[in-house]
């Protein structure tokens, strides 16, 4: 018979637990999320000499105090879950640190196995760590592996599924605390001896005295009444740094029997780089530099030309469906909801593939070699006047080029609250795609001056971005008080295998939503813009125009009431782009509508003011399908979804009368 | 009024006396490895002043200048 075993894989951040995860498993896994919240849950299953492995990757973290949820999930899902062996990544070159994760582990009483990474950059560093007198002290088995070159990994396998000794805790656990504190636990534990828990007594006993009320709560409560004097607060903070301390000491110990050092110590190539990357002056113009290369690689060099090619690509698959289903005979409604609807709005967004893969490309890069971090460094003290960390730049900056990505790529910011803002906020920074839009209707009524109309709205949507973020941080998203202390971790090469099974990943799960949220939008889209309740009409009868009718008036203060406006408006939600080529059909142009056409159409409908305040408009309401979808994503909740559509019409709509009445007074 | 890991000069290391915060923010920076006895240097301030980069164990932090207040120097 199989044998089937869990293994729950920990680590610190930032160490290479996607690589090993990605190494152990071949990309054959499942992505989800912990049950009620936005982090994200990989799992999968595999089998290696006869033995099913389900392996589970929780969330990295420093350590299991619970404070942050990335440290309550790993470890309630060690202690609820029970997993039969956890897998214990950790960085050669930075052991110490590394190891005081491992210490709480031990703590929970589960076999682990620990894989000491890096040993690349350890040997580099002329760090030679004695393996076996590692293990030996500890009591786990340490195999050395390098996970970006897939070394080792097979040893790894064998170590995991090679079965544990029932109870390693009380046998080979090292570490001993301070006297007071360990009699307290001796007390404890003969009060706890009489009820049976898949956790150690002793991890209990500690955690109550730190007074760690999530632990607290799964004991019953005549338990919890007779243990109220080992629960004081003045108790618990003593007791706490008494623990860490002495882990932290134990540790220092430790590494020092382990490790010798082969090579005099020389200044690491991390120091002398950060000497330019960080400087004083040179750190921030670099910044802007590499953000300008990004922007040039994703939109000029590869992203809109293969963005060009993509686009004739769809054209002929469509045109090639289009004439096998007319072949089948089908009827014209149902054609023109497959070519016109389904494929249209679906290959419109997929247009933007490029330019996400080319931003993901990019951004992983600058992740995996350590820039990023750099550029929250540097980055901070701006962006904490609006209530974020340095973390969020980036995505902000990568909204310029398209939401999508820039909203995906928020995952890198840790603290929730954060990220949610950040994903909120996105679609203010105003997007490559509203850029046509703006030009158009600019020369149509600001000739000679479309480059400081475009340049007062994309000032408007940083500062409107900005004061959501203020008002999001006070209100939402009130800030935990935790102080924002982030590693900078050591410079090094990204594998370029990591940086495609990441930008696959995310490139996929843009797919699956292309196909799910985006065509569903589409459809209806579709429909109420070609049928009315009759059956299938012009574009200038449909449901959508009675629609626009409708809430036309809602835009009679704003001095664009009509309902073609309104109507391009709703059509705009697909993609802000088609506001424009939407215009054209509304405003009976037809598709051959010169520019000039176009202008002497609009002159009827709006008067300079009014032209403005519709950009503003487009410039801040409902983010285009692709954006929702990644707001779904990322946020795990249609509530969201929801949120995001609606504070942006009342925002738009808000600041357009407000322009409207200043504007109205200055004329 | 004791001195904290604010009022390091850059370039200079001290040894960690007490962290004076609130549970919560003194584990966390206790987690992170800044305890009692370890030793401490400011390697450099961001380019726009704060926040610092500070090194102890072999390893980089950047913190902000007003948390570092809660860090006490020997």
């Amino acid at each position: 018979m199989n044998r089937q075993i869990t293994v729950a894989l920990a680590g610190n951040p930032n160490i290479g637990k996607t690589t090993l995860f990605n190494a152990l498993t071949g990309l054959r896994y499942t992505v989800g999320n912990w049950a009620g919240v936005t982090v994200e849950k990989k799992e999968a299953s595999f089998t290696y000499k006869g033995t099913a492995i389900n392996l589970v990757d929780l969330p990295g973290t420093y350590s299991l105090s619970a404070f942050s949820l990335d440290e309550s999930i790993a470890r309630n899902y060690i202690v609820t879950e029970n997993p039969d062996v956890i897998l214990n990544l950790v960085d050669a070159s930075n052991l110490e640190r590394n190891l005081y994760l491992t210490l709480q582990l031990l703590e929970l009483g589960k076999p682990v196995v620990m894989a000491l990474n890096m040993m690349d950059m350890a040997a580099e560093k002329g760090l030679i760590i004695d393996i076996p007198k590692l293990s030996s002290l500890l009591g786990v088995t340490v195999v050395p592996i390098v996970a970006s070159k897939k070394k080792g990994i097979n040893d790894l396998l064998d170590a995991l599924i090679k079965p544990k000794s029932a109870d390693p805790f009380s046998a080979a656990y090292p570490l001993r605390y301070a006297y007071h504190v360990e009699y307290q636990i001796q007390q404890i534990e003969s009060v706890l001896k009489n009820v049976s828990f898949n956790i150690p007594p002793r991890w209990l006993a500690l955690k109550i005295l730190e007074g760690d009320l999530e632990v607290i709560n799964l004991i019953p409560i005549k338990l919890q009444e007779q243990l109220e004097t080992y629960m004081l607060n003045v108790i618990s903070e003593d007791i706490r740094q008494a623990v860490t301390d002495k882990r932290y000491e134990y540790l220092s110990h430790l590494t020092q029997k382990v490790t010798t050092f082969s090579l005099p110590y020389i200044p690491s190539a991390t120091a002398k780089i950060d000497k330019v990357v960080t400087n004083k002056w040179l750190g921030l113009p670099l910044f802007a530099l590499v953000m300008f290369t990004i922007f040039y690689f994703t939109f000029n060099l590869v992203g809109n030309p293969l963005a060009r090619v993509f686009d004739l690509g769809f054209s002929y698959i469509t045109a090639l469906i289009k004439n096998f289903l007319v072949a089948l005979g089908i009827s014209s409604w149902l054609l023109a909801l497959i070519t016109d609807g389904i494929l249209n709005g679906v290959f419109g967004v997929l247009t933007f593939l490029p330019n996400i893969a080319c931003l993901f490309i990019a951004l992983t890069f600058l992740e995996d070699t350590g820039y990023m971090a750099r550029v929250a460094f540097i980055m901070d003290e701006l962006m904490k006047k609006i209530g974020l960390n340095g973390k969020s730049i980036i995505p902000m900056l990568l909204g310029f080029g398209c939401n999508v990505p820039a909203i995906m790529g928020t995952r890198t910011i840790e603290n929730e609250k954060d990220r949610f803002t950040s994903i909120l906020i996105n679609p203010f920074f105003s997007c490559s795609a509203r850029l046509p839009v703006f030009t158009l209707i600019a020369s149509a009524f600001f000739p000679g001056k479309e480059a400081i109309v475009i340049f007062t709205l994309y000032f408007l949507g940083i500062f409107i971005g900005i004061l959501a973020a203020f008002i999001l941080k006070k209100t939402l998203f009130k800030s935990d008080g935790m102080p924002f202390i982030m590693e900078l971790p050591a410079y090094h090469m990204p594998s370029l295998k990591h940086i495609a099974d990441q930008v696959w990943e995310k490139i996929q799960g843009f797919l699956i939503k292309a196909g799910t949220i985006i065509f569903t939008a589409s459809v209806i889209l579709w429909f109420i813009l070609n049928y009315n309740l009759s059956g299938p009409s012009e574009m200038t009868d449909s449901l959508g125009a009675l629609l626009g009718r409708l809430i036309a008036p809602l835009f009679a203060p704003l001095g664009f009431g009509n309902w073609q406006a309104a109507l391009s408006l709703i059509a705009g939600i697909v993609g802000k782009e088609i506001v424009v080529s939407n215009m054209a059909i509304v405003y009976g142009l037809g598709s051959e509508s010169s520019f000039l056409s176009f202008q002497s159409a609009l002159s009827g409908a709006f008067t300079p003011l009014s032209a403005f305040v519709f950009l503003v408009f487009i410039l801040l309401y409902v983010p285009c399908i692709g954006t929702l979808g990644a707001i779904k994503r990322e946020t795990n909740s249609y509530r969201w979804v929801i949120f995001s559509a609606l504070y942006q019409v009342a925002i738009a709509w808000a600041v357009c009368f407000i322009i409207t009445l200043i504007g109205g007074l200055m004329i | 009024m004791s001195k904290t890991l604010c009022d390091l000069q850059v370039g200079s290391t001290g040894i960690i006396n007490a962290i004076n915060a609130p549970l919560p923010i003194k584990q966390r920076f206790m987690d992170m490895g800044l305890v009692k006895g370890t030793s401490v240097s400011v390697e450099k301030l961001a380019p726009l002043g704060n926040p610092i980069q500070i090194s102890l164990k072999g390893y980089s932090l950047c913190v902000r200048k007003e948390d570092a207040k809660y860090i006490l120097i020997a």
